[in-house]
C-alpha cells in the first residue's frame, strides 16, 4: 500500500485533473465534430422537418377542432363524426375487402409466375422473367384507365368483340364492379410478390430439396414440405407489401370505385377535401385511421422478419433444381402469355389504338388515324404541356436528390458509429408504412397555413416526393453499401484520402448501379404519383397524371391515351437509360 | 454381393462429357472415396448413385437392384432409394428445428411418433447432439450443422450413405476431428459409404479405397498406400500429396528391373522406378518425369557417391514447426524437400542431396 499523499500534493492533482479534464472537453468536441458527425446532423434535421415534422401536424390536427397553428381546442369530434356516417364505415370495410382480395389474387399469381419462370423447363423463362416486371414499373393507375376502354359495359373493346362478333346479347365483362376492382388491383401488384418469391427460389440452396428427396419425400412433398416453408418469409413480405400498397392505393379505385360508388378511404379523403369548405380535420382523422391500418401492417411485417429471416438464405449464386413439365410446359407457357397480355398488351394496345383516333371510337379504321392528339398534348394544349414540364423537371431533380439524401443517410446508418444513426435510420424509413395520401394530407395541413410561400408552388411537391420516397432510395443505396466491403474505404483514407474523397472517388464509382436502380425508380414513381399530386398541386404546379385523371373525368379519351403513352414512353426511356448507365442485364435486377 | 454396383455411366452436358463411362463396385461396409479437382466428375458420380442426376448410359445397382438402367429406360427416383446423404452445405431446412430435421426421412416413412422419438434421440446422442433436439436449425454452428447433417442422414439406418464433401466448410481443426469420428462411425455402424472430396489428405486418412479421377474418367483405384507409393500417372502423384516433378529424356531403360536413368534439359541425372502397372510407354529416348516426394529426398553437408547425389543450393529456408521445408536449386530445377527442423545447414547453402531410386517414381 502506497503512503497517502500529503494534502498540498493533492489539491495539485486535482488541479491537474481538472485541467486535464478541460482538454478532453475540448478533444472531445473536435473528435465529434467530424464531417460525418456533421452530415449526420444536417441529415436528422431535414429529416425532422420532412418527415415527422407534417406527420407530427396531421396527428395532433386529427384530436382538434382546427389545424394545429391555428386557434383551437382538442376534441374526439373529427373521429366521432368521422364513424357515424355509415359512407366512412363503408369506405372503410370495403378498404380492407378490396384490398385484401387483391392481396389474395396478386399472391396466386406471383407465386405461379415465379415458380414457372425460376424452376420449371416452360419454354420464354428469359423474356418472362423480364415482361413480369415491366408492369411493376407501369402506372396502375393509367392500367385501370385502360381498363375501362377494354371492359367498360357499354363501350369496352373485348365487350364489343362478345357482342358484335360473337353475338353475346349483353356485354359479359363489366369493370366497374369490385371483381374489375380487385382485377386490375392484383394485376399491377403482382409483380411485386413475383421479384420477392422469384429471388428467394432462386437464391434457396436446392440441397435442401434434394436432401428432402433422398431422405424420402416425393417432389411434390418436397414441394409443399421444404420448398414454399423456406420461401413463406419472401411469401408473406410480400403479400403485407401488396396489402400495404393497395389499401393506400387511390389511382385504381378513383378510375374504377367513384363511379360505381365504391368507396374506399383514399377516394373519401379526396372527395372529402373537394366540398367548399373542405373538412380539413375529417380529412386528417380518415387519413389517421388509414395510418392505424398501414401501421399494423408495417408492425406484423417487423415482427416476422425479426423471427424468421431465412428467406435468403445465402447469397451464393445457386443452379436452382429444374422440374421437368412435360406437355405441361405449354399450358404454364399460355398462362404466362396470358398475364403479360393482360397486364401489358391489352391496356396499352387500347391506349395506342384509341390515341390514335380523332374521337373515341372502337371501330378499327386505319385511314382515320392521325398524330393529331399527340401535337395537341404535346405542343397546343398549356395545361398538358406545363404537366409535362413540371412532371420532367420535378423527375429529373427530386430523383437526383433523393438519391444523394439517401445514399448520405444509409452511408451514416451502416458504416458510422454515431449514435443518432439509429433515430436516422427509423425516420427514413417511416414514410414506407405511410399511404401516399395520408402523407399528402398531412403535407397540406404542414404547409397551407405556413407564412412561407411552398404550398401552391412546384416545391411543395418536390418537398413532397422527396419525403415520400425517401424509403426507397435508402433501400436502393443501402442494399448497394452493404455489398461493398468497408475495408475498401478504409484503405482509401490509409492511402491518405479524406472523407469526402473517399465517398468521391471510391464509394460512389462502386455504387453507380445501385445509384442508377434508384434513381429509376424514383424517376418513375414521381413521374407517375397521383396520389401524392392530386391533393397538393395548384393549376401553376400541375403534374402530368393530374391532367390525366382530369381528362378521364370529363372523358376526353383520345387525348388522354396519347398523352398516357406519352407518359408510359418517358418512363422506359428513363429505365432503358438507366440500364444503360448500370450495365443492367435485366429488368429483374432493377427491383 | 456388393452394396453398389456401377457399370459404364455416361453423362454429358451440351457439348461436356462430365463421366466417361465409369465403372466400378463398393463393398459391403466399405469407405469408398471418390478423390479429384473440380470438375473431375467425382459429384457427378456421387448424385448419379443418390437419383440427382440421371446419367446418359450405363446401369446403377444398389444391394443388387437396378436404381438405373440405361437399356431398359428404368430411373428410380431418389426418395425410392432408400440412401443417406451428407451435402457440402449441409442443406439443414431452416424452417424445422434440429428434431425436425433429423426426422425427416422417419416422419415420411410413417413410423410411428414414440419410435420416432427414440430414433432421433440416440441419433442426436450418437452424433454428440443429445438434448439439442428443440433448438432451432438456424441457431447452429457449422459444426453443430454438419453433426446434424450426419445424424439426419443416418436416423434411417440406410444401407449406404453418401457424403459430398462434408467436412469442407469447417475450421482445420475440427476437420480433423471429425475426420476421426466419421470413420470410426461408419465402422461401428458398418454402413457403405461413398465419400466425395477433393483433399488428398482427407481420402488417404478416411478411405478403405481411393478412386481417383480426372477429366470424367477413373485414373487410379487403391487403398490410400498403393495410390501414394505406387501412383500410375503424372496427375496421380502430382495430385496425391506433394511431388517434385522434373521433365526429362530416358537415357536407359531396363524392362527387367524398370529402373530408368532420365536426364533432365538443366543436366539432372535422376535414377527411379517405374511403378507397377504404370500407364503409357517407357522407352529410351523418350520423354518422361521423374516424381520425387519431399520427405524422399535427404540433405547431407558433404559429397557422397551412387546414384542420385546432386549439389544444390538452398534458396528458402521455411520452418514449420515440426518441420522444415527447403527449397533447392539443383541444376536450375527447384525442388522443395522436407527435413528435421534441427537439420544443420552451411553457412553458404551448399549441400548435397541423395534420394533412393527405388523411391522416385518415372512417369510417362
Amino acid at each position: 500500500m502506497s503512503a497517502p499523499e500529503p494534502v498540498w500534493l493533492a489539491d495539485l492533482s486535482s488541479d491537474r485533473t481538472r485541467l486535464a479534464s478541460g482538454r478532453r472537453l475540448g478533444n472531445r468536441l473536435r473528435q465529434a465534430l467530424t464531417v460525418e458527425a456533421i452530415v449526420c446532423a444536417v441529415a436528422a434535421v431535414l429529416l425532422v422537418w420532412l418527415v415527422l415534422y407534417p406527420l407530427l401536424v396531421l396527428l395532433v390536427g386529427s384530436v382538434r377542432t382546427d389545424l394545429p397553428m391555428r386557434p383551437g381546442v382538442l376534441t374526439l369530434a373529427n373521429f366521432i363524426a368521422l364513424f357515424a356516417d355509415p359512407v366512412n364505415r363503408a369506405a372503410m370495410v370495403n378498404t380492407v375487402v378490396s384490398s385484401a382480395l387483391a392481396t389474395l389474387v396478386a399472391l396466386v399469381i406471383g407465386v405461379a409466375l415465379a415458380w414457372m419462370t425460376s424452376r420449371t423447363d416452360m419454354p420464354g423463362r428469359r423474356f418472362f422473367d423480364n415482361a413480369f416486371v415491366i408492369p411493376y414499373y407501369l402506372s396502375p393507375f393509367i392500367g385501370a384507365i385502360a381498363w375501362t376502354l377494354l371492359a367498360n359495359p357499354r363501350i369496352g373493346f373485348i365487350n364489343n368483340v362478345f357482342t358484335e362478333l360473337l353475338g353475346f346479347n349483353e356485354a359479359p365483362l363489366d369493370i366497374y364492379s369490385v371483381t374489375g376492382l380487385v382485377f386490375v388491383l392484383a394485376l399491377y401488384y403482382s409483380p411485386i410478390v413475383f421479384l420477392f418469391v422469384a429471388g428467394a427460389l432462386r437464391s434457396m440452396d436446392p440441397a435442401l430439396e434434394e436432401a428432402s428427396r433422398i431422405h424420402g419425400v416425393g417432389p411434390l412433398g418436397t414441394t409443399l414440405r421444404v420448398t414454399l416453408p423456406v420461401v413463406s418469409p419472401a411469401i408473406t413480405s410480400s403479400a403485407l407489401l401488396v396489402f400495404l400498397n393497395a389499401a393506400g392505393q387511390f389511382g385504381i379505385p378513383a378510375v374504377i370505385g367513384i363511379p360505381m360508388h365504391y368507396e374506399v378511404i383514399t377516394t373519401r379523403i379526396w372527395v372529402g377535401l373537394g366540398y367548399f369548405p373542405p373538412k380539413y380535420t375529417e380529412a386528417a382523422a380518415f387519413a389517421v385511421v388509414l395510418l392505424a391500418v398501414s401501421t399494423v401492417i408495417v408492425l406484423i411485417q417487423h415482427r416476422m422478419l425479426a423471427n424468421r429471416s431465412y428467406a435468403t438464405v445465402t447469397g451464393k449464386g445457386f443452379r436452382p433444381a429444374i422440374t421437368p413439365l412435360g406437355r405441361l410446359r405449354w399450358l404454364t407457357f399460355a398462362l404466362c402469355v396470358a398475364y403479360v397480355l393482360l397486364s401489358i398488351v391489352l391496356p396499352y394496345g387500347a391506349l395506342a389504338f384509341t390515341s390514335f383516333q380523332p374521337y373515341l371510337s372502337f371501330a378499327f379504321d386505319p385511314a382515320s388515324w392521325t398524330l393529331t392528339k399527340y401535337a395537341e398534348v404535346l405542343f397546343d394544349n398549356p395545361q398538358t404541356l406545363r404537366a409535362t414540364t413540371n412532371s420532367l423537371i420535378l423527375g429529373i431533380a427530386g430523383a437526383t436528390i433523393t438519391v444523394f439524401f439517401a445514399l448520405i443517410v444509409s452511408y451514416v446508418v451502416q458504416r458510422t458509429r454515431l449514435r443518432a444513426r439509429r433515430l436516422l435510420d427509423y425516420m427514413a424509413t417511416l414514410p414506407a408504412g405511410v399511404p401516399a395520401v395520408v402523407f399528402a394530407v398531412a403535407l397540406l395541413w404542414s404547409y397551407i397555413f405556413l407564412p412561407v410561400p411552398i404550398y401552391g408552388t412546384i416545391w411543395m411537391l418536390l418537398i413532397a416526393y422527396i419525403a415520400h420516397y425517401i424509403p426507397f432510395g435508402v433501400r436502393a443505396t443501402s442494399a448497394g453499401l452493404a455489398q461493398i466491403g468497408p475495408e475498401l474505404e478504409e484503405s482509401s483514407r490509409l492511402h491518405g484520402e479524406t472523407w469526402l474523397g473517399t465517398m468521391r472517388r471510391v464509394v460512389v464509382p462502386l455504387l453507380r448501379p445501385a445509384l442508377a436502380v434508384g434513381w429509376i425508380l424514383l424517376f418513375v414513381e414521381f413521374i407517375r404519383s397521383l396520389s401524392l399530386s392530386i391533393l397538393l398541386y395548384t393549376p401553376e404546379s400541375v403534374v402530368m397524371p393530374v391532367v390525366i385523371y382530369d381528362l378521364y373525368e370529363t372523358g376526353a379519351y383520345p387525348a388522354l391515351a396519347a398523352f398516357s403513352t406519352v407518359q408510359t414512353a418517358m418512363i422506359f426511356v428513363a429505365i432503358w437509360v438507366a440500364k444503360k448507365v448500370a450495365r443492367l442485364d435485366s429488368f429483374m435486377q432493377l427491383k | 454381393m456388393d452394396a453398389i454396383t456401377i457399370s459404364g455411366i455416361s453423362k454429358r452436358y451440351g457439348d461436356v462429357t462430365a463421366l466417361h463411362e465409369v465403372s466400378f463396385a463398393v463393398g459391403r461396409g466399405e469407405l469408398v472415396t471418390l478423390l479429384g479437382p473440380s470438375g473431375c466428375g467425382k459429384t457427378t458420380t456421387l448424385r448419379a448413385i443418390a437419383g440427382l442426376e440421371k446419367p446418359d448410359g450405363g446401369r446403377i445397382a444398389i444391394e443388387g437392384r437396378d436404381v438405373f438402367s440405361a437399356a431398359d429406360g428404368s430411373f428410380m427416383p431418389p426418395e425410392k432409394r432408400g440412401l443417406g446423404m451428407v451435402f457440402q452445405s449441409y442443406a439443414i431446412w431452416p424452417h424445422m428445428t434440429v428434431f425436425q430435421n433429423v426426422a425427416y426421412g422417419l416422419v415420411a416413412r410413417r413410423v410411428p411418433a414414440a419410435e420416432i422419438r427414440r430414433r432421433v434421440e440416440a441419433t442426436l446422442a450418437m452424433v454428440g447432439l443429445a438434448g439439442f433436439g428443440e433448438r432451432p436449425a438456424t441457431r447452429l454452428s457449422g459444426g453443430q450443422q454438419q453433426r446434424v447433417a450426419l445424424a439426419r442422414s443416418l436416423v434411417g439406418e440406410p444401407r449406404v450413405l453418401l457424403l459430398d464433401e462434408p467436412l469442407s466448410n469447417l475450421d482445420a481443426k475440427l476437420r480433423e476431428r471429425m475426420r476421426i469420428e466419421l470413420k470410426q462411425l461408419q465402422k461401428r455402424l458398418g454402413v457403405t459409404a461413398v465419400y466425395v472430396t477433393h483433399d488428398q489428405a482427407e481420402a488417404l486418412a478416411l478411405s478403405d479405397r481411393i478412386i481417383v479421377m480426372d477429366g470424367g474418367r477413373i485414373v487410379q483405384q487403391g487403398d490410400g498406400k498403393e495410390i501414394y507409393r505406387n501412383p500410375r500417372s503424372r496427375f496421380v502423384v502430382d495430385f496425391v500429396g506433394n511431388a517434385n516433378l522434373v521433365d526429362g529424356i530416358v537415357a536407359d531403360f531396363d524392362d527387367a528391373t524398370r529402373r530408368v536413368r532420365l536426364v533432365s534439359e538443366g543436366g539432372l541425372e535422376v535414377q527411379g522406378t517405374v511403378p507397377q502397372g504404370a500407364d503409357g510407354k517407357i522407352g529410351a529416348g523418350k520423354r518422361a518425369t521423374a516424381a520425387l516426394r519431399p520427405e524422399d529426398i535427404r540433405v547431407s553437408l558433404d559429397a557422397r557417391l551412387g546414384a542420385n547425389v546432386w549439389e544444390a543450393k538452398v534458396t528458402s529456408d521455411l520452418f514449420l514447426g515440426n518441420a522444415r521445408e527447403l527449397l533447392l536449386d539443383a541444376h536450375g530445377h527447384v525442388l522443395k524437400v522436407q527435413v528435421a527442423s534441427e537439420q544443420p545447414l552451411p553457412p553458404d547453402g551448399k549441400v548435397w542431396l541423395t534420394a533412393e531410386p527405388a523411391a522416385i517414381h518415372i512417369l510417362a
